[in-house]
């Protein structure tokens, strides 16, 4: 799986979560700045993200990212150290 | 990479959809509920739930049947947010269009306690308490005390009945508790094996007790989690969640919580379902009747016989519980007949069941039958067969019936039929044990193709229209079937070839007739034929057959009394008919004598009736009343 299709899969999940439509969702987007963004929020994407992509993450290093991308770049990693 | 419960396009799409349905003047989509039953996976289905919260009912239902109207509440001991669209989602495809009201996190004692609390002013019918083992246990509890932990959960549930049963008392809401896991990890603090199995000793004390207030308290039920996990293949607790945010179960736990609590909200509106058709050859045994042989089919003994038997077991169990079984079977009711009376490995026998449907007719009008005869709806039903083809059909015909595929190993067909909860109710009664002799009693003229008395009240209400008319083209190959095919209303138990068929349909001295069936229900097509020879002083009936899955509605005695018109108005004074008794063909032999036929003569194997036509007949009308003849001088008359 590519790193863009990761980011869109991503995508689809975070407005899953937050009700935010896909193509407002960037790379770059910051967590906090998406409408609904909430720690409830957050712990629905990481389990939708484990169930998606079979990984399993580090809450502490899941709540360092501030942006999309850089979940994109974590989950690539623990996906690739498997 | 695992793609389990990934939306997936399907997923995708539907979440569009209920999007699309939550704008406030979005158009009804009378499909998308059942589009639901696409989604997997805790995670698109929380959001489908979240989604869901927003849109009314009755705009992603068709308008038939209506869901019932619930409310539910949800307390729990710990963080329990997913838990609500979960729910939403399993009781809207379960048929309920729910209320939900969630107190917040760790308030289950105060609301519960509290009368003008949040949760007692929302007046719940249904309040599901969340509970996790560490409301029980203390947070540094001794593990070389144990003792003094039997003390605690003991006073602690001792605490949970009271506020429960104060709860129930002033509200009248029914209460869902349920049992409670022990973490592993909690389990795993105690290093002695000793200690390790005390302690699961006083757990399940702690789980005793909390089943108890089911029996004691009469509001109360208790769900077995405990249980229903044991063949749950996700962790019960996600520690992180645990840790970071008081989320006591796993997401996937979660779901199996909502899907079993939607099952008990089945069982307290009434949704449960009473009726279990269930097809026999590769359902109730394995192979087939027509083809193996009584001798020949798997039922018993080991694999795969005793998946089959162990079907039996779990039907049976189902009988004693209240839920009525009835055979929906394409097969000949008199080698059934013979299975279900002497194959020595059978659990289920022919008084289990309430109706049987042996025939070769339509399964859909079958199970129809089966409700009219039962006088219940046919959402009352669930339907087992292993046929792709007949679930298909009665999915399509009678949406109201719960279709339950038996596909692929046998050993997976009790689950299939026992997982989802079907027939789940709050509590059996004794009358439950009865149910089935009472209604055996009752409806024994509905033992399908067993009695051919007619019950003229209940046929007139039908609306039954019947038409005869002359072979063609068309329906001859189809006449010719039925005279193969039919055995029990079959004259001269054999049929005429096609060859023959064809002949006498073309000649001017026979006729070859077909007849249809049709009543307010919809139509039967052709359902038999006979064949006539055209004499100077008599027309002789050299065979009449019918299909079995049109006896008992007077249908022989119209189709006889064209017949005799077409005859007499021929000016020929006698009509005779031809019969060969066997085995199996006695219903053929009772219809000529009830007709007023007489005995005149005997060959062989072969008997000979007639019936005086001139001077007017002294046999009984013919026709019943509750019967249009149609178009029947134009066809017969030929």
């Amino acid at each position: 799986m590519s790193m863009s299709d990761v980011f869109a899969a991503v995508a689809e999940l975070v407005e899953e979560v937050t009700d935010v439509p896909v193509d407002e969702i960037e790379a770059a987007s910051r967590f906090e700045s998406l409408d609904n963004w909430t720690s409830l929020a957050a712990l629905q994407l990481l389990t939708a993200v484990e169930e998606r992509f079979g990984v399993r993450l580090d809450l502490r290093a899941y709540f360092a990212t501030t942006r999309v991308g850089d979940l994109v770049s974590m989950i690539a990693e623990d996906a690739h150290a498997r | 990479m695992i793609d389990e419960g990934r939306p997936g396009d399907a997923g995708k799409h539907i979440l569009a959809r209920i999007r699309r349905a939550r704008m406030p003047d979005a158009a009804p989509d009378p499909t998308l509920l059942d589009a639901l039953a696409e989604l997997t996976g805790a995670a698109a289905l929380a959001t489908a739930g979240r989604l869901l919260a927003r849109v009314p009912a009755e705009r992603i239902v068709a308008a038939r049947p209506r869901l019932r109207p619930l409310r539910v509440a949800v307390s729990g001991t710990f963080t329990a947010e997913n838990v609500p669209p979960l729910l939403r989602v399993q009781l809207l495809r379960a048929g309920i269009a729910p209320e939900i009201h969630v107190t917040g996190f760790d308030q289950l004692a105060v609301q519960l306690s509290d009368p003008d609390s949040a949760l007692a002013r929302f007046r719940p019918d249904l309040t599901l308490c969340l509970l996790h083992d560490r409301s029980f246990l203390p947070p540094a509890w001794d593990p070389t005390a144990l003792q003094g932990v039997r003390e605690v959960l003991g006073d602690r549930l001792a605490a949970l009945d009271r506020a429960v049963a104060g709860f129930a008392e002033r509200t009248s809401s029914i209460v869902l508790l349920h049992t409670v896991p022990l973490s592993a990890t909690e389990h795993r603090k105690v290093i002695g094996y000793e200690g390790k199995a005390l302690l699961g000793r006083i757990w399940r004390e702690l789980n005793c007790g909390l089943l108890e207030l089911a029996e004691s308290r009469p509001l109360v039920h208790t769900l077995d989690l405990e249980t229903i996990l044991v063949d749950h293949p996700a962790p019960v607790r996600d520690d992180r969640l645990y840790r970071f945010a008081a989320m006591a179960w796993s997401p996937a736990v979660e779901l199996r919580y909502a899907e079993e609590a939607a099952k008990f909200a089945r069982a307290v509106v009434g949704l449960a379902r009473k009726v279990l058709v269930l097809d026999l050859d590769n359902t109730l045994w394995g192979g087939v009747l027509g083809d193996d042989g009584p001798t020949g089919i798997q039922v018993g003994g080991q694999y795969p016989g005793n998946c089959y038997t162990e079907l039996q077991r779990s039907a049976a169990a189902l009988r004693q519980q209240g839920v009525l079984l009835a055979v929906c079977s394409k097969n000949d009711q008199s080698v059934v007949d013979d299975v279900l009376a002497h194959h020595p490995e059978l659990t289920l026998r022919a008084d289990d069941f309430v109706a049987q449907a042996v025939n070769w007719g339509r399964k859909d009008h079958n199970v129809r039958e089966i409700a009219r005869g039962l006088n219940i709806g046919v959402d009352s039903i669930v339907f087992a067969d292993d046929s792709r083809f007949e679930c298909d059909l009665i999915r399509q015909q009678l949406p109201e019936v719960e279709v339950v595929h038996l596909a692929g190993d046998p050993a997976g067909h009790v689950p299939a039929l026992l997982e989802a909860g079907r027939f789940d109710v709050l509590t059996t009664t004794a009358t439950d044990r009865e149910r089935t002799r009472m209604y055996r009693a009752r409806s024994e003229r509905h033992r399908f193709a067993a009695s051919f008395a007619s019950a003229a009240d209940y046929l007139s209400g039908l609306g039954l229209r019947v038409a005869v008319r002359p072979a063609n083209d068309f329906s001859l190959p189809r006449l010719v079937q039925l005279g193969r095919r039919t055995n029990q209303f079959n004259l001269i138990g054999a049929a005429h070839s096609e060859a023959r068929t064809r002949a006498m349909a073309t000649s001017p001295d026979h006729l070859v007739l077909g007849f249809e069936v049709a009543d307010r229900f919809g139509e039967e097509g052709i359902v038999g034929a006979v064949w006539v020879a055209k004499h100077p002083d008599h027309w002789l009936i050299e065979n009449f057959v019918m299909s079995c899955r049109v006896f008992s509605r007077g249908v022989e005695q119209a189709v006889l009394s064209a017949i005799v018109d077409g005859a007499a108005g021929a000016g020929v004074p006698t009509l005779g008919a031809v019969y060969r008794p066997g085995e199996r063909n006695r219903p053929a032999g009772e219809f000529l004598d009830g007709a007023g036929f007489v005995r005149a003569d005997e060959a062989g194997h072969l008997v000979r009736y007639d019936l005086p036509l001139l001077p007017a007949p002294s046999a009984p009308v013919l026709l019943p009343d509750w019967i249009v003849l149609e178009g029947k001088g134009d066809h017969v008359h030929v």
